[in-house]
């Protein structure tokens, strides 16, 4: 019974989701639609056409010769497609959320006996929509490319599907930023910066894997990280890579498509829990998905960072590596996506909706509930997940865990540890949730970026102590050098919860001020 | 049966709503009146499931607001004070994405929409835009879109403001048939002219409290503290003032003219009909003898401006 009543609700949500049926409607209609296609048909033609030209154009040539430029022809369709993904993706989501929060028709919907991830869904799949057409509409010039001999059909359908990915990919990014903006201009330019930031600052991971695929040509069959084909930059010369998971070869479009479908629905789910109410099935949800998401990036990451270095990992293979450090360096770089997270778990507020307010700074028991008192429980619980699995996949492959291990690791959990008391204070300084989670984000950005470069870089010069010593002693620069020095790295571990004690301390203080002063307010404010 | 219990908002240090507490039943069209910022909206969409109770909760047959929130929404129809409608579909689509939200069965829509439209009187404007009904009939669309899933509780926001009074005057009576088909209507309004006649149980909230409740006739009397009699005589007599001044129970006279005077009067209807056989006898010449009915106006001013309590 439970699995029908399971699969019925699924049917209800994926199947005729009657939101998505209802944009269906209206998109097909009036001169708008058909103009905006008629448009994109015209530019595509137009672009086919140029670069066409440019291919044939040159008379007499050898077929190598024209065989290279039909492929850069065929890479430049991708190319363009990418772009054109990149462009209306991010966008269509957030404007027809935030057109019904506009005009008032969210909350007819909202008091409707349906779940928030009904109504996203609903929009995901409507603003999808637009992505499939995109494609679909594209691919007689990939069909073409094909005939002339500039790729294979293999080739094509897995980089359309991968296209269609990164739509999606855009279109969940854009979910959570579409529901918690109030208004469409941020909504949109928002969604944008958060796409492109990802689609750019891909292009570092990028390079470094081409560089570790050996710059293997377009399309060979070689071992490479599954994640180069998440990034639109350089995906197309990864289609037919693998990653060797305990001795199978797997195809990175598999595994870079159930990765993407994973976190896109970790956004849905984040963004329903926006929309709802403390502790509600949605909040717990997506704390237990971000938990899921984090093993399966951790195992996927680290059998990547395993594969890379051959199939076999024997201790004796390390020992050109500080194996610690290296695990502490993968962990630090792993741990990176919790930052966006952070404010928002690290900051409580008593004036506005009960949602923020604490009732202490540590409860496990409302670790999955989104109150305040659980956040540092789920940071905690999201480091050791990370821990438990990366660390059994290096053991199983035969890394070995020491007591400098330990230490990495008590230096990266005492830095979470820290920027959780740093949100903690901070919300004791700001009035809204929202506004402290803001400030919270700045001074992240202030301790991680601008402090240790520029400030730390004055004055050093200054002092005249050269810049290594300098940032021996910060902190945070921990994850920056490769210094192994181990003493160096229990001090800064000791540094960072040190400060952190005193910082939530500091913060705990203020913040039973701030009770005390809102509980007198509400009693004067009684009859008596 | 409604059961509204202890029902609190506060906006950090604001008390929008403050504890209020009242019971409605089947059939009843409670007209829930304040003024601007008083707290209608607010313990609506308390009641609606949009917004969280500070504190205490409702009743709907037994559902609790605030523990079965889904429950709840399967058996109310919200109508909003500003509400937005989906203007580029057309009314009959409008109404089967609600009835799709309600889970109404995919074999039945056609029928229940068929259904509202009739209510409502839009049948005619089934194939139209949303965009192109006027105001009075977006408003009954959107009252149509509250009841294809044949809800037990309407709550409706407002309903009748931004309205032309025949509008208005089709809203009422629409309203008036959804209390005979047995369902729980809560009405609010800040102009009570727009709500005294058509509902048998009213409500008034002032800075959140609810200042009194209870069936119309009922509340105009708690609240009245004399009631006025208005005799018409035949002739002019302008000293029947003076003459019925200093009578039992009458508290205050006035002249309306020269053959009309209204009497505050503090008795009882045995008093009452002691006074027009004293007046008969002495040689007055009654045509008219009647009790005027305070309206719910008076009270309601009397409410908001502080006279009562
Ligand atoms: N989201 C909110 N934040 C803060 N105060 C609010 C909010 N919503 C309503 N209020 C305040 O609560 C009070 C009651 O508002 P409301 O319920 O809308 O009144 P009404 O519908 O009777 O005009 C008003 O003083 C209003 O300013
Ligand atoms: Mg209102």
């Amino acid at each position: 019974m439970a699995v029908a009543d399971w699969w019925r609700t699924q049917k209800r949500v994926y199947f005729g989701n009657a939101s998505s049926v209802r944009d269906y409607r209206a998109q097909l209609r009036g001169t708008r639609p058909a103009l905006f296609w008629t448009l994109y048909l015209g530019l595509l033609i137009l672009f086919v056409t140029l670069a066409y030209a440019n291919v044939v154009v040159q008379g007499e040539q050898s077929i190598t010769v024209i065989q290279t430029q039909l492929q850069s022809f065929y890479q430049s369709v991708l190319g363009m497609l990418e772009l054109m993904v990149a462009l209306v993706a991010p966008v269509v989501v957030g404007m027809s959320i935030q057109a019904e929060v506009q005009r008032k028709s969210l909350e007819l919907v909202s008091t409707a006996p349906v779940s928030p991830k009904y109504f996203l869904v609903g929009k995901v799949l409507s603003g999808y929509r637009y992505v499939l057409m995109l494609l679909f509409l594209s691919l007689p010039i990939a069909a073409a490319a094909v005939m002339l001999g500039g790729a294979t059909w293999g080739e094509v359908l897995v980089s359309y599907l991968l296209v269609a990915m990164h739509g999606l990919f855009y279109i969940g990014i854009s979910l959570p930023i579409a529901v918690i903006s109030t208004k469409v201009v941020p909504a949109v330019i928002y969604s944008y910066m958060a796409c492109w930031a990802w689609a750019f600052g891909s292009a570092i991971p990028v390079a470094s894997t081409l560089f570790m695929s050996g710059m293997a040509p377009r399309g060979s069959h070689v071992e490479a990280p599954f994640y180069m084909l998440m990034f639109p930059g350089a995906f197309y010369l990864g289609v037919d890579s693998y990653t060797t998971v305990f001795g199978n070869q797997i195809p990175n479009w598999i595994i870079a498509t159930a990765v993407t479908l994973i976190i896109v629905k970790f956004f849905i789910v984040g963004a329903g829990s926006v929309m709802t109410r403390i502790g509600s099935k949605e909040t717990v949800s997506l704390r237990i998905h971000g938990l899921i998401v984090t093993a399966i990036l951790t195992a996927a990451y680290s059998l990547t960072l395993l594969a890379g270095r051959g199939t076999s990992i024997t201790p004796g293979s390390f020992s050109t590596f500080d194996p610690a450090h290296e695990l502490a360096t993968f962990f630090a770089v792993l741990s990176i996506p919790i930052v966006f997270v952070l404010p928002h778990i690290s900051t409580w507020s008593y004036m506005d909706e009960r949602k923020h307010k604490p009732s202490g700074f540590f409860d496990v028991r409302q670790v999955l509930s989104g109150t305040p008192e659980g956040g540092l429980p789920y940071i905690l619980l999201v480091l050791a997940t990370m821990y438990t699995v990366g660390g059994g996949i290096w053991l199983y492959n035969g890394a070995t865990i020491d007591v400098n291990t330990m230490i990495y690791l008590a230096w990266l959990t005492g830095a979470w540890v820290f920027f959780w008391s740093m949100g903690w204070l901070v919300s004791s300084f700001a009035q809204s949730g929202i506004g402290t989670a803001r400030k919270s984000h700045l001074a992240f950005t202030v301790i991680v970026t601008l402090l240790p470069w520029p400030v730390l870089g004055i004055v050093g010069s200054i002092l005249d102590i050269p810049s290594d010593d300098i940032f021996r002693v910060y902190p945070v620069a921990g994850l920056f050098f490769d210094s192994t020095e181990i003493w160096t790295v229990a001090f800064l571990a000791l540094e960072f919860w040190i400060i952190a004690l005193w910082l939530t301390y500091w913060a705990e203080k203020r913040r039973k001020s701030v009770v005390s002063l809102m509980q007198r307010a509400t009693n004067e404010r009684k009859p008596a | 049966m409604l059961e509204v219990l202890g029902l609190k908002k506060h906006y950090g240090s604001l008390v929008a709503v403050n504890g209020i507490e009242f019971a409605l039943q089947p059939g009843d069209i409670f007209g829930f009146i304040g003024s601007n910022g008083a707290g209608k909206t607010t313990t609506i969409k308390m009641l609606a499931t949009l917004l969280e109770p500070t504190e205490g909760t409702a009743r709907l047959n037994g559902i609790d607001v605030v523990m079965d929130p889904m429950e709840i929404k399967r058996r109310i129809g919200y109508m909003p004070d500003f509400f937005g409608l989906y203007d580029d579909v057309k009314v009959w689509e409008y109404l089967d994405f609600f009835a799709t939200l309600y889970e109404v069965p995919a074999r039945e829509r056609p029928k229940v929409i068929d259904n509202v439209l009739e209510l409502t009187d839009l049948s005619i404007k089934k194939e139209a835009f949303v965009a192109t009904l006027s105001r009075g009939m977006q408003q009954r669309l959107c009252l149509a879109k509250c009841l294809v899933h044949d809800p037990e509780l309407l709550l409706l926001d407002e309903p009748a403001s931004g309205l032309d009074p025949r509008a208005r005057a089709e809203l009422k009576e629409l309203i008036a048939e959804l209390g005979r088909m047995g369902k729980i209507v809560v009405v609010s309004s800040h102009i009570l002219p727009e709500l005294a006649d058509f509902c048998n149980t009213v409500g008034i909230i002032e800075r959140g409290d609810l200042k009194a409740f209870g069936p119309v006739r009922e509340v105009v009397k708690t609240i009245q503290t004399a009631k006025v009699i208005e005799i018409r005589l035949l002739e002019a007599a302008p000293e029947v003032s003076m003459f019925l001044h200093g009578k039992p129970h009458v508290t205050n006279t006035h002249m309306m003219g020269s053959t009309t005077v209204k009497v505050e009067f503090a008795g009882t209807e045995q008093d009452q009909a002691e006074m027009l056989k004293h007046l008969v006898d002495s040689g007055y010449k009654v045509t008219e003898f009647r009790e005027e009915a305070a309206d719910l106006e008076d009270v309601f001013l009397k409410v908001t401006t502080g006279a009562v309590q």
